[in-house]
């Protein structure tokens, strides 16, 4: 996945790219592929790198000029180093990641949050654990108190992702504490399904009754999902038949009722996402939908002859969305 | 937070260069203050100063730099350049990233100004400004949050640890890392003299004048045992050969061939270091020493006890000397022919007021001149200016004014001598000091400064004579401090700015001061690789080779590491720790009382099994309260009033017998 427009790159992930550059691709793919590990991985930070720069120069001062205070600025110096990275080292070794969600809908004009829970077994606080998922940092912990569990939600918009259907495979757990002179993280397993939906664009689609779709002739080849059950009746007008006079309706009211089906209301809708730039429609159609009421009944045409359910209702939104999401998009591995 | 950093950053600046204003040049320290008020004038209307300003500025301070010291290779233009650079990038700072660059930039300019200076207190300002640079490393990673908590407890004991391990392991490294002379950078053109002793290569009438009526001190010396008495305690620094009439002055081709011994201690032996560095004399008990120069530095040797130092590092000097048992040097005809140069019209004019001094010997006229000096002369602390011509100063001097210090009366009694043939050199330096009981060593002050007369005697050779000595006898006896005070208080009632001289408690409690910062400087400034080799000794380990004993500090490095490593991994208390002690000793208990359980049988269990032998009540209390505590709870943690509560029910067991 790239990522590289994201702003927020994690430390590893600009690490691994680098290290890409020199070490032989078995070896990268060896480190990238792995989902779970016990093993800490520890890089210095680009300040670290000039930190120790800076206790070398201090070093070969005291050294050349024989001076007693650049000795002891020297071996201070080295002092943080070392025990920093001992430090950062110790930090992320016993954090863990205990659970997490399993399906998330990822929407791009609004907060997704997905749950983690991350579980500290030492028996120390561990300060400032970044969570990183796909070589972006979503998350900072600022403090995980011994043998806590901490649960911790992330945007999944952070992912930076396109519409498709997602595996996040793996989340890694990093820390840069106490000096930020080194940089260690580790590698946890995890399974979330991620349904990112297209962008929302405004614009307009066809509407389409199913009326019209059977006298077009090619309803039987269409896959409809939903039913023709009517919902409510009206007064008989002159002249219209009497096939579709609800009796139950008709003897309570005292007068002949007319059922009214689904499609015949007035806010039902179905949008033809046929012809035209499919993503464009993807996004449109999404827009509409999350434009739509929620006693707005609609459903969706795709260009492969999938026709949604037509309903209303949040919930039926949150399908329509799947739908959108996953339509013509294979599953992706995260990590 | 960032707002908070900015200004801990501009303190950071401010209390790191301006204390050390001395160091820098005035227009490099008003550019500084400039720059910083631009910094914080930008910050607090945040108004961006543009790329081009910056970047022009930039230019502006190297060149700036570069033309005030001469260029940017010295260790003063690389302290000048970092303070302004560090200014620079606090212009610009907007990223954590920036700030970490400001603060490594800041550190580079502190220790330039620490190889500019050598005090003990810099290494207090140096751990001071890095466990606050420390703190602001570890605020800085909370740079992606909004959270606006400054390092809560949790992270002030982390810091704290860091700090405190980081400071005890950079001490044994520091006294184990094996020391040697080698240095890459040698600067053999230190050109700046020990600013209080400059005396010693020319003595004007004045110059001991001025010094004897300040307070600084001038060097420490402690020696191994006896110490030798107040009036023989004669600290020799230079010897001046030649003279105008009433100046003396050395001469650098002139050396006299009294020997240095070496490697033949006398009676004494001491070591001394001068409190700042430079070029100068060694101060070496006279009449003659032998000596061993233990910082960087050349010495050159011209005999009498005339040794002076060049340093090669701008570091304090240090000596050790011990004194040879002998008295008396003879000395080749080129060498005394040198010290019978006179000015023929000084010549004249001695010959012709001293008649009576014809045809006597040196011990003689020294005996004679103590003799006039004693019943004609007065002796003041404050003798006034002489001015003229060097014969103007001396006629003034012996026939109207009559009054001195020592400088005066040790330049007419060689000038004297040399006028009827006897090679005669004056001898400044210092004589006695005050003795700090409490750190048994000695401090040697700019009132001690001293000039006396070293003769030539055909049947002793060069011998010392100090005319001083034959007006004020208490001076030599006594030592400076105690005669000053007096001298003042008698002659200078008004103005009694030295009279808190002797203020037993006040001087007790200067003495623990100078005391500690003196062992101090000695254990950490001055040490080297001879006081290593101490410590090796101390430890058994004198036998060892340096390259075994670099390993060694290697070692001891790894083992500090695994030591905090595993104190940082094994040895942190468990939040359920006092929860399980106290079970543990709950199951103690029941063992004293004859109930022999398993340990490991689960809590529910075991609570049947004390049903089942009719235990107190209070037993049963506690292990419902431990199966609450312990299994009840969601709590990760066990909270504080559920400890409590499981420590009073332990109590009452304390109390109870077991078996009703």
């Amino acid at each position: 996945m790239d990522n590289s427009k994201s702003k927020n790159l994690s430390a590893s992930y600009l690490f691994l790219n680098r290290l890409a550059i020199f070490l032989p691709a078995r070896t990268i793919k060896r480190i990238t592929a792995q989902n779970a590990s016990q093993r800490v991985y520890i890089i210095p930070t680009s300040i670290g790198f000039y930190f120790s720069f800076i206790a070398l120069v201090l070093f070969m001062i005291a050294i050349s000029y024989g001076h007693n205070l650049a000795f002891y600025c020297t071996f201070l110096f080295f002092s943080f180093v070392s025990f920093s990275a001992v430090i950062t080292n110790e930090s992320i070794k016993k954090i863990d990641l205990k659970g997490s969600d399993v399906k998330v809908l990822v929407t791009h004009d609004q907060y997704s949050p997905i749950r983690l829970v991350i579980y500290n077994h030492s028996k120390k606080s561990q300060y400032d654990i970044f969570v990183e998922a796909n070589g972006v940092s979503v998350a900072l912990i600022d403090e995980l108190k011994p043998l806590e569990e901490k649960v911790v939600f992330f945007d999944g918009n952070d992912l930076n992702l396109e519409r498709g259907v997602y595996q996040l495979s793996r989340v890694t757990l990093s820390s840069r504490f106490p000096l930020g002179l080194f940089y260690s993280w580790r590698y946890h397993s995890c399974d979330i399904t991620l349904k990112v939906t297209p962008k929302s664009k405004e614009g307009s689609l066809a509407l389409v009754t199913h009326s019209q779709l059977k006298e077009e002739g090619v309803g039987l080849g269409y896959e409809q999902i939903g039913t023709d059950e009517y919902t409510e009746t009206r007064d008989h007008l002159w002249g219209e038949g009497f096939s579709r006079i609800d009796k139950k309706q008709s003897l309570r009211l005292g007068r002949p009722q007319i059922r009214v089906f689904e499609d015949e209301k007035a806010t039902s809708q179905c949008f033809d996402l046929r012809g035209g730039s499919l993503e464009d429609n993807l996004s449109i159609a999404y827009y509409l939908v999350a434009h739509l009421g929620s006693k707005e009944s609609f459903s969706l045409i795709f260009p492969n002859g999938l026709i949604t359910k037509n309903n209303y209702g949040e919930n039926h939104k949150l399908e329509a969305y799947e739908t959108l999401s996953s339509y013509e998009r294979p599953k992706v591995l995260l990590r | 937070m960032k707002a908070s950093i900015f200004w801990i950053s501009a303190c950071f600046s401010a209390f790191g260069f301006l204390p050390f204003f001395a160091l820098h040049s005035s227009t490099v320290v008003l550019v500084f203050i400039a720059l910083l008020v631009l910094a914080m004038t930008s910050y607090i209307t945040k108004i961006k100063i543009p790329f081009i300003l910056r970047f022009g500025s930039l230019v502006s301070c190297t060149v700036l730099v570069w033309s005030e010291y001469g260029g940017i290779r010295s260790v003063e233009a690389a302290a000048g350049l970092f303070a302004l650079l560090s200014i620079l990038k606090l212009w610009e700072v907007s990223k954590s990233r920036d700030y970490f660059l400001y603060f490594l930039i800041f550190q580079l300019m502190m220790i330039s100004q620490y190889l500019l200076l050598e005090s003990l207190l810099l290494l207090f300002y140096m751990i001071m400004s890095s466990s606050f640079m420390c703190a602001v490393f570890m605020q800085l990673q909370k740079d992606q949050t909004a959270s606006m908590t400054y390092l809560n407890r949790g992270k002030r004991l982390v810091l704290l640890r860091l700090m405190v391990t980081s400071i005890g392991l950079a001490t044994v490294l520091f006294f184990a890392f094996p020391r040697s002379t080698f240095t890459l950078f040698r600067n053999s053109n230190i050109t700046q003299n020990h600013p209080w002793t400059d005396y010693s290569e020319e003595l004007r009438p004045g110059s001991i004048t001025n010094l004897i009526q300040t307070d600084n001190i001038i060097f420490r010396a402690r020696f191994d045992a006896t110490a030798p008495a107040m009036p023989d305690m004669y600290w020799h620094g230079s010897t001046l050969a030649v003279s105008d009439g009433f100046n003396w002055s050395r001469k650098n081709n002139l050396v006299f061939s009294s020997y240095l011994p070496k490697d033949n201690p006398g009676f004494y032996r001491f070591e001394a270091d001068m409190e700042d560095s430079g070029k100068g004399a060694l101060f070496l008990l006279s009449p003659s020493t032998n000596f061993k120069l233990l910082s960087l530095g050349h010495v050159a040797w011209r005999g009498l006890g005339d040794a002076r130092i060049i340093p090669l590092t701008k570091k304090k000097t240090r000596w050790t000397s011990s004194s040879v048992a002998m008295q008396g040097f003879f000395d080749n005809a080129k060498s005394l022919d040198e010290a019978r140069q006179i000015p023929s019209d000084i010549k004249d004019f001695i010959k012709e007021r001293y008649p009576q001094f014809e045809g006597l010997s040196a011990a003689q006229i020294i005996s004679n001149t103590s003799k006039m000096f004693s019943a004609e002369f007065g002796y003041s602390l404050n003798p006034g200016a002489y001015s003229g011509t060097p014969l103007d100063q001396l006629q003034e001097f012996l026939i109207n004014r009559k009054v001195g210090v020592c400088e005066h009366f040790a330049s007419a009694q060689a000038l004297i001598l040399r006028a009827f043939g006897f090679p005669s050199v004056i001898n400044v330096g210092f004589h006695g000091g005050e003795y700090n009981d409490i750190g048994d060593y000695w401090i040697i002050r700019g009132r001690d400064a001293h000039a006396w007369v070293n003769y030539y005697d055909e049947s002793k050779g060069w011998q010392r004579s100090d005319p001083t000595y034959s007006l004020v006898p208490s001076l030599i006896d006594n030592g400076a401090t105690d005669f000053n005070q007096k001298w003042l208080e008698q002659n200078l009632s008004n103005n009694n700015w030295m009279s808190n001289y002797k203020i037993p408690f006040l001087n007790s409690f200067i003495k623990i001061i100078d005391t500690t910062y003196y062992n101090l400087n000695l254990a950490f400034i001055n040490f080297d690789a001879e006081r290593q080799q101490e410590i090796w000794n101390f430890l058994g380990l004198e036998e060892w080779k340096r390259s075994r004993l670099r390993w060694l500090t290697l070692f001891i490095a790894g083992v500090s590491l695994s030591l905090f490593w595993l104190a940082n991994q094994r040895f942190t208390r468990s939040p359920w720790q006092k929860v399980n002690s106290l079970y543990r000793k709950y199951l103690k208990k029941l063992h004293k009382i004859d109930l022999r359980v398993d340990q490991t049988m689960p809590p529910l269990q075991l609570k049947t099994e004390l049903i089942r032998h009719n235990l107190d009540e209070s037993y049963m209390t506690f292990l419902d309260h431990y199966i609450d505590v312990k299994y009840g709870t969601n709590l990760k943690n066990p909270t504080k009033q559920q400890l409590t509560s499981l420590k009073t029910v332990y109590r009452r067991i304390r109390n109870t017998k077991g078996r009703p």
